[in-house]
């Protein structure tokens, strides 16, 4: 029975082999992909490049913090801390403890105990601490003891009784009184203190018969906290009357010699005063060159250097067409009669005119040398060029050639149009447009110019990816066009040169000049015959700022 | 690419041998398909499963008969079963959906129009006969094994062949796409 099979079948296996169709890309890439689906396409691993290079843009520009261990050196005065103060940590009269107070009235000798012991408690003070290396309430100060500044009424203070200040309770008005008066200025709670305790001058107006015999003029002068902390000798300021001094003072020398203590105390008012900006001069200075030298930042490599350019550019488009047929057809076209001619001059075969393009795009520009710039970006591309054509009222019959260069086959796949290259009935114009995503990655090179006005030259490669496109075929014989994109290819190569005028104004940057783009890969697959470039040349157009 | 590189390339998985494979036989395979098929698309749709099956299984390829042969089995049986699955017996044909993409080798003048409008003739057919048909007639099978693929008796396979082809040559009689010899009752181009 299976001998059934007899000329009918031998018939229909005989035609049906000659049958064969092209399917389109898509199909080979789904089964790539599903084959392959660890494999992404490229345009997504470029993605993803991008975006982990402008992330590591935006970290390398993020502002460098200060080491916070610089923060413990001693001369890490409260200029920083000033900065900080806000309306929460403004000091005022009463923020200050009991114990805070007697500290800062002992430690500036405005208080000691009747007892003789000490509060031993300091304010926090970061300078001392770190520079001696134990917080202040750990350490025992050396009594004071008289300097040699040949004035008669600085003395050390022996007993809780003090002329101007004669209890506690005083002392402690006075201290919260200069500090709220400092913090009015606005500065945080610690710098009060700090400039409270800095101002080590401040007036111990003693009576004399409160002085004591190690009120020795002779003896070297009692080094003071500051004196201690840095290990500096400071000058000895003048003392300072207190203001209340008169009134409570019941020295009769003082009473006796009105005038003569009241042109003394502004004497040493401005002798204090002098001597405590001198100090604050010193200190400062200190400051700033241990700033310089310990908290430097760091530098940030890409600042000052790295620059983004936006541009647009907009020009002509056109085509040059290359004939990929194999040698073999074009000698079976001959053998058939056909014009050799026509076979072998495409660009001559077709009337097509250049049209309108335009590019916009972004890019990163970083110098590698004095005058080499390495740039990357991203931009769109739409070009677009025209063929003139005939329309027919009716469809004709036609065929695309095609040729596999790895088994050198050729193909012919029949295709039915309407549009005519050499005669119809109505003149038409075709439109080929293609609008494409691309990165370019190249050089810039500065020529020649000035701190304003430069003269560039540049070239790049631009990977392309083709997001749409309109695209017209020229048939086998060459007589018709026929609509189809399925021979399209997706990505595609390109190649730039360019040369412009940099304009520099303050921050930005204005650039003009030509640019010429090269198609280096064919608008068609390999498959069909004719290899299409499109080339654009236009006049681009950017602006540039540096990070 | 000789047959042997294209197997021992596929079969390491590697992507050009794989896309030589398929450029080489996905046009004879896609008009397979397209015999089988309701329309292109559905074409389509078999040959994509059909190849992949081909890359899944090619290490199983044992070098019994061509390569070619090799994957037009699978081609075959994929078509089968993916009408079987979705069971879609539609009887239209889509004239303009045949009209592209179709491939004649080397032979332009003479055999384009009848290779196509016989294809065509046959896409008319009814499902069941179209399929027996095409198993029988062009891929070759014995009619218990159509049976077997088409959970169908061997009789049933018969019979629906015969109806099939006698259907097949009035239509391409009448269409004037062959002739039929007097004598012998043979048909010709």
């Amino acid at each position: 029975m299976e001998n059934e099979r007899g000329y009918f079948e031998q018939f229909l296996r005989e035609r049906t082999d000659q049958f064969e169709l092209v399917a389109g890309r898509k199909i080979w890439t789904s089964i790539y992909n599903n084959i392959h689906p660890s494999r992404k396409w490229p345009s997504v691993s470029v993605c993803l490049f991008m975006l982990a290079f402008l992330f590591l843009i935006g970290h390398l520009n993020a502002p460098e913090l200060v080491a916070p261990e610089t923060a413990k050196h001693p001369l890490f005065f409260a200029e920083n801390i000033k900065a900080t103060a806000t309306s929460e940590n403004k000091i005022g009269a009463n923020d200050l403890s009991t114990e805070d107070t007697k500290a800062l009235a002992e430690k500036s000798g405005l208080y000691r105990p009747k007892d003789g012991s000490s509060t031993n408690k300091s304010v926090h003070n970061p300078i001392a601490s770190s520079r001696t290396g134990t917080p202040v309430k750990n350490q025992h100060l050396a009594p004071r003891k008289p300097n040699t500044y040949p004035n008669p009424y600085r003395t050390t203070i022996q007993n809780e009784s003090i002329m101007g200040v004669n209890s506690a309770a005083t002392a402690t008005k006075k201290i919260e009184k200069s500090v709220t008066r400092t913090a009015s200025a606005g500065v945080s709670k610690l710098q009060a203190v700090q400039i409270f305790e800095r101002n080590e001058s401040l007036v111990r107006y003693i009576a004399p018969q409160h002085r004591t015999e190690a009120d020795n003029p002779t003896s070297p002068a009692p080094k003071t906290w500051v004196e201690q902390a840095t290990g500096q000798q400071i000058r000895n300021p003048g003392p300072e009357p207190h203001e209340g001094a008169a009134r409570e003072n019941n020295n009769s020398d003082f009473n006796n010699n009105g005038q003569h203590a009241a042109s003394l105390k502004s004497n040493m008012t401005a002798q204090a005063s002098i001597s405590l900006s001198q100090e604050a001069s010193r200190l400062q200075k200190d400051w700033m060159e241990h700033d310089i030298q310990y908290n430097r930042r760091k530098v940030r490599p890409w600042k000052g250097k790295l620059e983004w350019q936006a541009h647009i550019a907009s020009g002509i488009s056109y085509r040059t067409l290359r004939d990929n047929t194999p040698d073999k057809v074009h000698a079976a076209e001959v053998a058939a009669g056909n014009d050799p001619e026509q076979s072998l001059s495409l660009n001559n075969a077709v009337r097509q005119k250049p049209s309108f393009g335009i590019e916009a795009g972004y890019q990163l520009k970083y110098p590698l040398l004095k005058n080499i710039r390495v740039k990357l970006g991203a931009q769109f591309n739409y070009q677009q060029y025209t063929i003139d054509a005939f329309e027919n009222h009716h469809p004709i019959g036609t065929s695309l050639l095609l040729s596999d260069e790895e088994t050198g086959d050729v193909m012919n796949v029949y295709k039915t149009t309407s549009l005519s290259n050499l005669n119809g009935v109505d003149a038409v114009r075709l439109h080929n447009n293609s609008f494409q995503f691309s990165i370019p990655i190249g050089l810039d090179a500065r020529i020649a110019g000035n701190e304003s006005v430069q003269w560039f030259a540049g070239a790049s490669i631009q990977p392309a990816f083709v997001i749409s496109a309109r695209n017209f075929l020229l048939s086998a014989d060459k007589r018709y066009y026929v609509k189809d994109n399925s021979l399209l290819n997706k990505a595609g190569l390109y190649a730039s040169i360019e040369t412009y005028l940099s304009f520099s104004r303050g921050n930005y940057s204005w650039q003009l000049g030509p640019q010429f783009r090269a198609n280096l890969l064919s608008t068609n697959t390999r498959l069909y015959n004719v290899m299409e470039h499109i080339n654009g040349l236009g006049l681009k157009a950017g602006v540039t700022k540096k990070f | 690419m000789t047959e042997a590189q294209l197997l021992a390339g596929c079969i390491r998985k590697n992507a050009s041998a794989q896309e030589a494979l398929y450029q080489r036989f996905s046009p004879r395979m896609f008009g397979v398909c397209y015999r089988f098929a309701k329309n292109r698309e559905d074409a389509e749709d078999m040959l994509q499963e059909s190849f992949i099956k081909v890359y899944t299984q090619i290490a199983q390829f044992r070098n019994e008969g061509s390569l070619e042969g090799w994957v037009r089995r699978i081609v075959v049986h994929t078509c089968i079963n993916i009408l079987k699955r979705n069971k879609k017996f539609a009887e239209t044909v889509d004239i303009d959906d045949v009209a592209d993409h179709i491939i004649v080798r080397e032979d332009p003048a003479g055999s384009l129009f009848e290779v196509r409008q016989i294809v065509e003739t046959i896409r008319t057919l009814p499902l069941g006969y179209r399929t027996v048909l095409n198993l029988y007639a062009i891929e070759g099978y014995s009619h218990k094994e159509i049976g077997a693929m088409l959970d169908i008796g061997e009789s049933t396979s018969r019979s629906q062949y015969t109806r099939a082809k006698a259907m097949l040559e009035d239509l391409l009689v009448n269409k004037q796409i062959v002739r039929r010899n007097l004598a012998s009752g043979r048909l010709y181009g």
